[in-house]
């Protein structure tokens, strides 16, 4: 068998700065396996612009010299067993079942190539991590802030992109405030989000008061919230020109959507949370990959930086409400099923001979 | 006859019976340039079971003898030139741009491997037709009728399902004549100027089929709890309306990954299989019935006339 070692990262096919982390705990695993990186954000990315690239590639520098082609030897052992040279392009679409994806089968795998497709946080992996390596003994979010400083270069382009919109609007204007605030599908994950985000107001209130700020820069996927800040904030607001959706509009989000210039959605997301990295003070949605993103892309003073979370007490009260209509759903499933296929229930059996 | 050149003949993502049509046009393709025949529907089918297999064969048999490892291979060179051997198998997002996929670029490629993933018409086949060819001065719906007996080969076990339901319903066997009908629920029509619902040419035409040739039962196949409910009030005396346990639910399409939640909802497994063929059987008996009325739009009913050699006055695909 070759000897060489490969983690292939492919898409995991969610928001951007999901993908983004999930290519991070993956490059970790890379280095504690000793296995060369090789990402490929493949069509099922909603960030892709064709078939034929790789939409990493379209706003990063790549990580190896390698590339998915380098990978497709017939010769090679890939894990988890369903991938082989002729199959790993392809989305398996049951990957969210985790079926032979689970981290410890995946950094103790022998194969040369290992697909990684599903989506861990480097949280887990840190078990993983030996003591002659640079990220032990570190938190999480310190390990993220080393990841992102090694690996994640933009494109020339996009980089001027942001600092053209920077010198315009935002340089010697400061102090600024970053505002980053959910609105769209997000109601579909974050329970209560309209609650989280009736603490935004009074927080950006205080400190505009207690440090002075001169403009706020507001990200958001919302046009309701543009406007709700225009009015209130006035010529202190400055946001980016990009694609918005309705609020609560779960369909029709802007990362859902297709764009003419399709790397254009990529470019939109990524300016705006590297502008919100370029302020004093950032405000941001403590369940969003982009206020994470923006917290991990420079080492923040502790007081400069506040992201929202709903307390333990509400968190728990959630959760058992979560576990008590999941185990309705699937209880009701269950029944469904037993109706739906009475012949798996050793009911009415048309299918035995 | 040894060869190395193939007909790579992917699925289009439609349903079942739009993606049979796809194939078996590609399969009247393959042999008009002489090519062998592989169907293939992967992970860009509706009806993909898993990564490793290919759905096609779960419930049909191959339409030749060739394996995937025959007609792929790293040496071989692939058409549209997008297409090679490490990513044959994955769906391309581009593909309604159809780059380097107009028909007759298709039809003359000299590539080993031609890969297929975009529908044409088998009307449009039809200039490559040469005399002496079997097909040779013949109408679609007889070109259909042909490739239908000749590739389309059930699994056995469906074959079994279905000679079950008609061994387990006697009226069925034994009670004629039967009109198959196939109701949609979205029946709304909108071409040529005019907007209508075709569920409401249906009627008469039972009542006509029933009056005229003594009709004993109507054997109703259709996607929708609604219509089933209505045939059922307005048919369902005396054992007149007869049906199977298919599930009267509309085609679900594909939904993201990012939308998909834990546990996988994807349409998969036995139950898949199981749904899937529910709507084959039921296809299968519309095609024994002795009348029929379909829908034209509808590929399911346009099957069904291509299943077996209909008298002329004993189907209707109303339009």
């Amino acid at each position: 068998m070759p000897k060489e070692r490969f983690l292939l990262i492919k898409s995991w096919g969610c928001g951007f700065w999901s993908d983004v982390d999930h290519v991070m705990g993956q490059l970790l695993a890379a280095e504690l396996t000793h296995r060369t990186p090789v990402i490929y954000w493949g069509p099922n990315s909603l960030y892709a612009k064709s078939f034929d690239t790789n939409a990493f590639d379209l706003y990063f520098e790549p990580v190896s010299e390698y590339t998915i082609r380098d990978l497709i030897r017939p010769g090679y052992k890939f894990y988890p067993s369903v991938w082989n040279a002729r199959n790993i392009m392809i989305e398996d679409l049951d990957k969210i079942a985790w079926s032979q994806r689970n981290l410890g089968d995946m950094m103790s795998s022998d194969a040369n190539v290992v697909v990684s497709d599903v989506h861990y946080f480097v949280k887990p992996m840190i078990d993983y991590i030996p003591k002659d390596h640079w990220a032990y003994g570190m938190t999480p979010h310190q390990i993220y802030r080393g990841l992102f400083d090694k690996y994640l270069k933009l494109k020339p382009d996009i980089e001027q992109e942001i600092q053209n919109f920077y010198m315009a609007n935002l340089e010697s204007k400061g102090p600024l405030l970053g505002v980053h605030i959910r609105g769209g599908d997000k109601v579909r994950e974050v329970e209560n989000l309209a609650k989280l985000n009736k603490r935004y107001v009074r927080e950006i209130d205080r400190y505009v008061k207690t440090y002075g700020i001169r403009k706020i820069l507001l990200l958001t996927d919302c046009k309701e919230i543009i406007k709700k800040f225009q009015k209130r904030y006035g010529s202190m607001l400055v946001f980016t020109d990009c694609r918005r959706s309705e609020l609560n509009d779960t369909r029709n989000a802007a990362h859902l959507r297709p764009y003419r210039e399709k790397r254009q959605k990529g470019i939109e997301v990524i300016k705006d949370t590297y502008l919100a990295a370029k302020c004093d003070f950032f405000i941001g949605n403590g369940y969003s990959n982009v206020s994470y993103a923006a917290k991990r892309l420079k080492d923040w003073p502790e007081d400069h930086i506040v992201l929202f979370y709903r307390d333990l007490k509400k968190e728990k009260k959630l959760a058992k409400k979560r576990t008590r209509k999941d185990g309705k759903r699937r209880i009701e499933e269950l029944m469904n099923h037993r109706s739906e296929y009475p012949e798996f229930y050793g009911g009415v059996n048309t299918y035995a001979d | 006859m040894p060869t190395n050149r193939f007909l790579f003949i992917k699925a289009i993502g439609h349903s079942i019976w739009a993606d049979v049509d796809h194939a078996i046009c590609q399969v009247f393709a393959a042999e008009l340039t002489g090519r062998i025949p592989i169907v293939f529907w992967g992970m860009e089918s509706m009806y993909s079971a898993s990564m490793d297999v290919n759905s096609f064969e779960l419930f049909f048999q191959p339409v030749s003898d060739c394996t995937l490892e025959d007609a792929l291979k790293p040496e071989f060179t692939y058409f549209p030139p997008n297409w090679e051997y490490g990513n044959v198998l994955a769906e391309d997002t581009d593909k309604l741009k159809m780059k380097n996929r107009s028909l007759k670029q298709l039809m003359e490629s000299d590539a080993n491997v031609v890969v297929s993933d975009v529908y044409y018409p088998l009307r449009a086949m039809l200039p490559w037709v040469k005399s002496g060819h079997w097909a040779y001065g013949k109408t679609p719906v007889q070109i259909y009728r042909t490739l239908f007996s000749r590739c389309l080969k059930l699994r056995p076990e469906i074959k079994r399902e279905i000679r079950k339901y008609m061994n387990t319903h006697p009226d069925f066997r034994d009670e004629r004549p039967i009109i198959g009908v196939h109701v949609r629920e979205n029946a709304i029509v909108n071409e040529v100027a005019q907007l209508y619902d075709l569920n409401e040419f249906y009627k008469p035409r039972i009542w006509d089929f029933i009056v005229r040739y003594n009709a004993r039962h109507i054997f109703l196949i259709t996607d929708s709890k609604k219509m089933f409910r209505e045939y059922k009030k307005l048919y369902g005396k005396n054992g007149l309306l007869m049906y199977t346990d298919s599930k009267k639910e509309l085609f679900r399409p594909r939904i993201m990954t990012c939308l998909l939640d834990y546990p996988n909802k994807r349409h998969k497994g036995v139950e898949l299989e199981k749904d899937t063929i529910e709507i084959i059987k039921d296809t299968y008996l519309a095609a024994q019935c002795d009348f029929f009325i379909g829908n034209g739009y509808s590929n399911l009913s346009n099957t069904v006339m291509r299943l077996k050699d209909w008298p002329e006055t004993n189907i209707r695909l109303l339009y």
